[in-house]
């Protein structure tokens, strides 16, 4: 360890630039401006709408009202919370980090805050998280209460079924964050030796939206409910009341906060390593979090294309899933389900890498077989692309291609049987040490090789037959998220929670709590396997009374197993408020990185970015150095300010930063839009008698126009930034002018054409799909023009590139800009590909 | 396994003794109970295939089980080597080559087998194939019989027999029939459990599925999609597999009950497109 | 090479030599599977036989020939004179430099780029029942099958006389997005009306009773499934090998230990 003082960065000054907060505006004014947003929307929807009934069932509620209600007061909430103040400010010209200034919120109450900080973004997921699974397990209690009786006599069928949507809703989607967001912001800057993650601001947005997601999906049941479960099959969800608008609305902020949140940490991940930290030492949880972010990124947005084609169905009459009318339900099945089965890695990958994390500090050993089990996650998060047509094998369509489908599903388990392979070899001649978050995470292994043999059954095409749409399935995917994911959930909070608070659990309360929780989900998920072969479907309110007895038995297991999430309450409130006892700072002699670090953990983490010089499993190992060296002498103080020579306590990205994330967000928009894409290909596949097109037309004028605004604005911009290398910011900044001219011209031309369009939205599949796709391709462009927007003015303060380099070394105004203009051009010519493919399909083939 | 290689051989001697007890007690014991049981040819290959599975899965499961509770028994921290640190290990090829040979020859195996099962002898395997399936039963034609999903009830139809519908599904014994599976509003499902047979009812698709009954008996007719309000409620009891002399006097009835009913239902097709009530504009 | 020093390496080299060997054969192998017997014969007959076809071609007979790397035994089962005509052809100036210019121009990207458009550009139904009326552009389809096969995988394995284009990692991604590619084209197939190639749409009543549509649709799946294997074994392999390059000092200790420890013994 070096102690040469000088080349450190005094400490005060650090802690005093403090960037968490990011300004005065907190949730009261985000909940004002969210009320009054509410009132805007439904007073805009009462004007303008109505006059648009669902093609659907002709219902004549004003969906409109609502969905625009529900959107104002997102938009309220976040401009209240303040997110809208830093790219305003952008627009007038502020440097980055303009918002950098210091504000210590220090105690309790900055959980309940807007901040930049990753550790409390994280442990306000964790709040956010636990809170969900609180009301979902409360609506578990009542599912299995209405089920206690054959007749089902307790809720109306409405209720019953609204309860059974939220707590899927609840539980698969809002959850999906649980463990990425949550130990995933908190853990993965300090295990990768970083002071904060890649894009902190999207980090705290991403946090706000989901709260914003999860009340609106709880607000469903003051406008009706909804009862099409969580998988929110069309065409019952366009036929169901208000409150489905409600779940489209949330589904829809729950896949921008997944997109968002897999944006932020795969940029951390890539860019933001410790020195010495290579990929062969990255923790597993850290690769856990790296597949599940190339998932979130790569299958989210596919949902959010999903939901708005499903919220224009519901809002302006589309027919995209009215089957009679040019639409197809399908459509939703597949759209839903290509994100839907990478959401089901979603939740189980940051589980694997939760209990390869954590096995090999109770057995004393290196982890065995570490590059196999990152094959293996990532070898999961590639083939879960290629299965979901799985969900649909008795659903009638493309029956021919079940064995494709039936083979990759069973493949899955062969990168799958690589982790449990690497979770037993670590076993083997370990000094197995069985602390409580060893017990949850043996339970693990347990609870997933249950859920991964009823697996078995189901992806074989005849016992399919018999396990889809039954209690089978219900067993099966309990058994591997909750099983799966809820189990490493609690052994992280167990093992790392003692570094997030500094305080101990308690020992006994907690194996109490262990014991119940494995003896009464078994006793709960193990009996509707057979309950479910010998024939209950799921999300029936009743049931053939020859079921009553097992129903009861599961019921009361279940009344068990929420008794056990009691024991954990009473046991965190015990701990954590009552009867506090300090925990060492590594209680457990792990030597992960974030163990290195005191309790509780400084603000800015460390004092120095670390050099790594050792993977974190070497236990057993006498001649591994340690972990890292957290006092590194290195050569001059220009290294320590961080990676590339930036300052890490500023929340602006650094540059290779922008650059990633250019790409992660080109990536993200291109399968957003393949959502409508697929819906074209689709719907013009499934109806090629006539319910297609009937004869509508867009003008090709209008349309090439359009491109042809577009491919030149994208023209002007690569010349631009072959300008910025050789002339300098004068040089690009022309230029740029030029391409953000025509490319809003290009947004305005778009607007136009959907102002005066020659068919209405119930024509058919094209017209359909012709609002939507075009909807969807000016959102995206509005976003570019924004980023273009920032990038202009902020080059009105730099005169040369060059002169600004000289005069402060690589500070953020040049550097930024530079880096930035790069990642927009990636971005810019990623939504003119998207404008040509879309020119070619909607107005030439048609 | 380096340094002491009885670990290995006694955690395979455990694994041994108690797979070669419990997996021919699942098999041979568990098997004749398993779900749906064989009602019908398709429920008899669907029984067939759980079998094979269970006796795939119950060594499998049972090995991951005896080395981890071995593990743990053997390999359990003392007090008295506190701080020890156990063997280190970073992997084997051997053991991973192996692992994955046999991943690879289970995976193909239940595939390839579950696959020539539904396209072959199994006809279906009673999971629905869309509107033009894949296996059909060969020799005589089947008994063709329409399956209407609506919210929340089912109306079946024979067009045979004039387009006869009615609301309660009967069959004939030894005689394939081939059911078509169409919704009138939103997504159904067709499920009689023990007959093996489950497709998914959408407006506007046809959706084929085979069965073949072995004996008469009721059987139960449900919902297995969630389809709105009464989706618990979508189910039928009085269904059953009639002998052929009981399904003629049946369809003879049925055909005199509901003769004035018939001619005014939209002629027989294998998808309806109800026209949506009150229509924008 | 000096003699002792080939004895000392005689067996690593002969077992390398030998393992060539069998990936040649097996390459042979899948070339004959792939152009005798059942294959060829249901492959006129139905559509997805071809495709199996077309994916023996492009993700086994290819990496296979790479891996087996035959290409100088190949060039000495020429008569002697044709090889010395050739090898004088090969020493001129102007073949070197042309040579030099195409390995120039042939960058992984390049490559890239013409595997996957001749994989889409076959696809298009009007090429593809070209091939199926006219012998010569179905053999041409087959060559550049086996062509862009063997210039693709050349880029992401290690394979003698080859030399190494990329790292690990780009290999990883040069993998994936090659396989979504195919994907595309997959689930394009999947969604299609109709039966798109004239050839397979009009063969009446086929083995299994196929309609022209599912025998599309099982060829889709083929191609989404077992087409994706070699892409996801490569994938995982290149992972494997850029894991271990970036495994950095924690391990190689130890290995270097081992290596020390044996060089140290007494030959």
């Amino acid at each position: 360890m070096s102690d040469v003082a000088g080349t450190a960065i005094p400490t005060p000054t650090v802690r005093s630039r403090n960037w968490r907060v990011l300004n005065s505006p907190g949730v009261v004014a985000g909940l004002a401006y969210a009320v009054v947003g509410f009132l805007l929307g439904m007073w805009l929807g009462r004007v303008i709408g109505g006059g648009w009934p669902r093609a659907a069932n002709g219902s004549d509620e004003n969906d409109l009202a609502l969905v625009l209600g529900y959107v104002l007061a997102v938009v309220g909430w976040v401009w209240g919370l303040g997110f809208v103040r830093y790219p305003g400010s952008r627009l007038r010209g502020a440097e980055p980090g303009a918002y950098a200034e210091e504000r210590t919120g220090e105690g309790v109450a900055r959980y309940f805050e807007v901040t930049t900080d990753h550790k409390v973004v994280g442990i306000q997921y964790l709040i956010v998280s636990l809170a969900i699974l609180l009301v979902a397990g409360v609506n578990a209690m009542l599912i299995r209460t209405q089920l206690l009786s054959a007749d089902g006599s307790i809720f109306y069928p409405n209720e019953y079924l609204t309860i059974v949507g939220l707590h899927g809703s609840m539980m698969i989607m809002t959850m999906s964050a649980a463990a990425v967001g949550g130990f995933g912001n908190y853990l993965v800057p300090l295990m990768i030796g970083a002071r904060r993650t890649a894009f902190p601001r999207i980090q705290a947005l991403a946090l706000w939206l989901l709260v914003a997601g999860a009340l609106v999906l709880l607000s469903s049941v003051l406008v009706g409910g909804f009862t099409s479960g969580w998988t929110g099959y069309m065409p019952l969800g366009d036929q169901v009341q208000l409150g489905m608008n409600s779940y489209y609305v949330a589904f829809g902020l729950v896949a921008i906060t997944l997109t968002l949140v897999g944006l932020d940490l795969f940029v951390t991940i890539v860019t933001m390593r410790a020195p010495g930290l290579t990929w062969g030492r990255l923790p597993m949880f850290v690769w856990g979090v790296f597949a599940t972010t190339i998932l979130m990124a790569l299958a989210a947005p596919m949902l959010l294309g999903a939901t708005l084609l499903a919220v224009f169905d519901r809002t302006i009459g589309t027919v995209n899933f009215v089957g009679s009318m040019g639409g197809s339900a399908f459509l939703w099945e597949n759209l839903f389900w290509f994100f839907g089965h990478p959401e089901v890695y979603i939740l189980a990958l940051p589980g694997f890498g939760i209990l390869l994390e954590i096995l090999p500090v109770f057995t004393r050993k290196t982890l065995w077989g570490y590059r196999l089990a990152v094959v293996g996650m990532l070898g999961v998060a590639f083939l879960s692309f290629t299965v979901w047509q799985h969900h649909l094998f008795v659903s009638g369509i493309n029956s021919d291609l079940r064995p494709g489908y039936s083979l990759s599903t069973e493949m899955i388990s062969i990168p799958t049987g690589f982790i449990f392979l690497c979770a037993l070899g670590t076993l083997w001649k370990g000094r197995i040490r069985l602390t409580v978050p060893m017990l949850f995470c043996l339970a693990f292994i347990f609870n997933f090789l249950v859920g991964g043999a009823s697996g078995m059954y189901l992806s074989d095409v005849p016992s399919n037959a018999t396990t889809h749409g039954s209690y089978f399935v219900m067993a099966h995917f309990h058994y591997t998220i909750m099983g799966g994911l809820v189990y490493a959930l609690f052994a992280a909070i167990y093992y790392w929670l003692p570094k997030m608070t500094g305080l101990r659990f308690r020992e006994g309360l907690a194996k109490l709590h262990f014991w119940t929780m494995f003896v009464a989900f078994n006793a709960t998920f193990l009996p509707l396997f057979l309950v479910g072969a010998r024939g209950m479907p799921r999300r029936v309110s009743t049931y053939q009374p020859a079921f009553r007895g097992l129903n009861v038995f599961v019921s009361i297991s279940a009344f068990v197993l929420g008794a056990s999430m009691l024991v954990f309450i009473v046991n965190f409130v015990v701990s954590q408020f009552l009867k506090r006892e300090a925990a060492e700072p590594n209680p457990w002699q792990s030597r992960g990185l974030e163990w290195q670090l005191p309790t509780p953990v400084p603000t800015h983490n460390f004092d120095e970015i670390p050099q790594v010089l050792s993977a974190p499993y070497e236990y057993g190992d006498p001649d591994a150095p340690p972990v890292a060296d957290l006092r590194p002498s290195r050569p001059t103080a220009t290294t320590i300010t961080g990676l590339h020579g930036y300052p890490v306590d500023d929340p602006d990205p650094t540059p290779s930063s922008l650059i990633v994330g250019a790409r992660v967000l080109s990536a993200a928009a291109i399968v957003f839009i393949a959502a409508f894409g697929f819906a074209y290909v689709y719907l013009k596949a499934q109806n090629s008698n006539g319910r297609w097109n009937n004869g509508e037309e867009v003008s090709v004028l209008f349309g090439t126009a359009t491109l042809g605004a577009v491919v030149a604005s994208a023209a002007a911009y690569l010349v631009a930034t072959r300008r910025l290398r050789t002339n300098g910011v004068a040089g690009w900044r022309g230029l740029a002018t030029v391409s953000f001219v025509l490319g809003a011209a290009a947004i305005g031309l778009h607007v136009w054409q959907l102002d005066t369009l020659p068919f209405s939205p119930t024509d058919g599949g094209y017209a359909s799909v012709y609002i939507g796709w075009t909807a969807a391709i000016v959102a995206v462009e509005l976003g570019a023009m924004y980023w273009l927007l920032t990038l202009l003015r902020g080059s009105l303060r730099v005169a040369t590139i060059e002169a600004d380099l000289d005069a402060n070394g690589p500070r953020p105004v040049a550097a930024h800009l530079v880096a930035s203009a790069g990642g927009y051009r990636v971005f810019w010519s990623t939504a003119v590909a998207i404008e040509a493919v879309a020119f070619v399909l909607l107005v030439l083939v048609r | 396994m380096p340094a002491n290689p009885h670990h290995g051989r006694r955690i395979l001697a455990i694994w041994f003794v108690l797979a070669a007890i419990a997996t021919p007690l699942v098999v041979l014991v568990g098997g004749p109970h398993l779900p749906p049981q064989d009602a019908t040819v398709q429920a008899e290959h669907q029984q067939q295939i759980n079998t094979i599975l269970a006796g795939v899965v119950t060594p499998i499961s049972l090995a991951i089980i005896v080395y981890s509770l071995y593990a743990l028994v053997t390999w359990r921290s003392r007090q008295s080597d506190a701080g020890a640190d156990g063997v280190l290990l970073r992997g084997d090829r051997k053991v991973v080559t192996w692992w994955i040979v046999a991943n690879v020859i289970i995976v193909v195996g239940v595939v390839a087998y579950g696959t020539y099962d539904w396209i072959g002898p199994g006809v279906g395997s009673g999971s629905a194939q869309g509107p033009t399936p894949l296996a059909r039963p060969g020799g005589e034609k089947p008994l063709e019989v329409q399956v209407i999903a609506q919210q929340w009830q089912f109306t079946f139809r024979y067009p045979s027999y004039g387009g006869l519908a009615t609301p309660e599904l009967m069959i004939p014994e030894d005689r394939y029939v081939e059911f078509h599976v169409t919704s009138l509003d939103v997504v159904h499902s067709f499920w009689a459990v023990s007959l093996g047979v489950k497709a998914d009812a959408v407006g506007g698709a046809d959706n084929v599925v085979y069965v073949r009954a072995n004996e008469p008996g009721p059987f139960r007719v449900q919902c297995s999609e969630l389809c709105g309000l009464y989706h618990g409620q979508m189910y039928q009891v009085t269904s059953a597999v009639l002998t052929e002399a009981d399904f003629a006097q049946w369809i003879a009835k049925q055909q005199q009950t509901y003769s004035d009913i018939v001619p005014d239902l939209p002629p027989y097709a294998h998808v309806y497109s109800p026209t949506p009530v009150n229509l924008a504009g | 090479m000096s003699v002792a020093r080939s004895t000392v390496l005689q067996s690593p080299v002969s077992r390398a030599r030998q393992r060539r060997r069998a990936l040649f054969a097996a390459a042979v192998l899948t070339l004959a599977i792939a152009f005798s017997g059942p294959v060829e014969q249901f492959a006129h007959e139905l559509f997805w036989a071809h495709m199996v076809q077309h994916l023996l071609l492009l993700t086994v007979a290819a990496p296979l020939l790479v891996l087996s790397a035959p290409w100088m035994s190949l060039l000495r089962l020429l008569p002697a004179p044709t090889l010395r005509r050739l090898n004088r052809w090969w020493r001129q100036p102007r073949t070197q430099k042309s040579w030099g210019r195409a390995t120039a121009i042939a960058t992984p990207m390049v490559v890239w780029i013409a595997f996957n458009a001749n994989l889409v550009a076959w696809h298009v139904p009007a090429l593809f029942d070209l091939t199926l009326r006219n012998a010569g552009v179905h053999a041409l389809e087959h060559l550049s099958f086996l062509g862009t096969g063997v210039l693709f995988w050349a880029q992401v394995m290690n394979a003698p006389l080859l030399r190494k284009r990329m790292d690990n990692l780009a290999r990883v991604v040069y993998i994936s997005a090659a396989a979504v590619v195919s994907w595309t084209v997959s689930i394009a197939l999947t969604v299609a009306p109709s039966a798109l190639y004239t050839g397979y749409a009009r063969a009446g009543p086929r083995s299994g009773g196929l309609t022209g549509l599912a025998d599309q649709r099982i060829a889709a799946s083929v191609m989404l499934v077992p087409g994706s294997i070699t892409f996801l074994i490569a994938g995982l392999v290149s992972l494997h090998r850029w894991l271990d390059d970036e495994q950095g000092e924690i391990t190689r200790p130890v290995r270097t230990r081992i290596v020390r420890s044996q060089k140290e013994r007494p030959a």
